[in-house]
């Protein structure tokens, strides 16, 4: 009867340690993460319920596509209207994007509103070296370029790249991969963007009618 | 004495079992890469936390002089390191994240701390009951 006491208590024990660390992971799985624009190229209406977070290399293939093909559609759709708030965490990991990844903030401070136009054209030409960069930064409307030379020379936003970076492993842990498109704390696929902004905008629209 | 006596062995196992937890949990949720130094006491932690639980139910303490040697070793491992990041002799540290994991429990005891009792008082309970 002792023995089975013991047997009995240590298969409970076992079960409540088990099903603990089930509840913790999946929380950690279910739960939002917490995002914060700090070191954010970040646009459209800073009030908006709807926020998407999106970890880019701006060298790597895969986010080429995404901000050739798929970010002029957004800002079509959603971020001229204000409907979101968009931010592009850009990380640096490809060798020789931390030129760009310094250029893209350069351009945001310097005139935010060639940004866009500055994210296609990197995204469409193969860049090389800085002078690629720089013939780029020369066409665009608005920006000094002695002051955009001298920012990315001088590499002041590498510490933006290395707090993005932690973020996104902190977030992504194992599973990290870029581009990574993160809507209200929520991962999701490139192809379900839409459907998902539209989801939530339709919530939002409910709400405001309650 | 007579409750320790009988249930020594399962107080082991549920400390073996909340530290290896607790050390997955650091590592894969809240993301601390363990260093060199945790992973050596993951070695003599992780197996304590089966054979302890294997020992405990089938209430059999035979196993302890085999056994008792592993919570020797990770305490001393664990006050190694517990000496090395509180008094800051970093040439010996493990210079990974464990030093600015910083997880303190009452803004003192870090995890290497908490290792070193969790080591010290596994060895103890099974030295108590190693002639039992």
């Amino acid at each position: 009867m002792k023995k089975d006491d013991n047997r009995i208590v240590v298969i409970v024990t076992a079960a409540v340690f088990i099903l603990v660390t089930a509840v913790i992971y999946i929380l950690d799985i279910l739960m939002p993460k917490n995002f914060n624009n700090n070191y954010a190229l970040s646009f459209g209406n800073e009030n908006s319920k709807i926020k998407v977070f999106i970890f880019e290399d701006f060298k790597c293939k895969n986010c080429k596509k995404l901000s050739y093909h798929f970010t002029p559609v957004i800002k079509e759709n959603y971020l001229d209207s204000d409907k979101i708030n968009y931010n592009i965490l850009p990380l640096s990991f490809v060798c020789g994007s931390k030129t760009i990844a310094n250029a893209a903030f350069a351009v945001y401070q310097l005139n935010k509103n060639e940004f866009f136009n500055f994210l296609k054209k990197v995204s469409y030409e193969e860049l090389e070296s800085k002078e690629d960069i720089f013939k780029i930064v020369k066409e665009l409307n608005g920006i000094n370029f002695e002051i955009f030379k001298e920012l990315v020379n001088k590499e002041v936003f590498n510490e933006y790249l290395d707090q993005n970076f932690s973020k996104a492993k902190e977030i992504m842990k194992k599973n990290f991969k870029v581009p990574a498109i993160y809507i209200n704390g929520y991962l999701i696929d490139e192809e379900n963007f839409s459907n998902v902004i539209e989801e939530y905008l339709a919530m939002d629209k409910k709400n405001e009618s309650f | 004495m007579k409750v320790f006596n009988r249930w020594g062995i399962y107080f082991a196992w549920v400390i073996a079992s909340i530290s290896s937890i607790s050390s997955l949990i650091a590592s894969e949720i809240l993301n601390f890469q363990p260093c060199i130094y945790c992973w050596f006491q993951r070695c003599f932690m992780f197996p304590l936390a089966i054979i302890l639980g294997v020992m405990a139910y089938k209430n059999n303490l035979k196993a302890i002089p085999f056994i008792i040697s592993l919570p020797f070793i990770g305490a001393v491992i664990a006050l190694y390191q517990t000496i090395v990041t509180n008094f800051n002799f970093k040439y010996f540290g493990c210079g990974l994240e464990c030093d600015e994991a910083n997880i303190k429990l009452f803004g003192i005891v870090d995890m290497s701390i908490l290792s070193f009792l969790a080591f010290a008082s596994i060895f103890l309970i099974l030295f108590y009951l190693r002639k039992k």
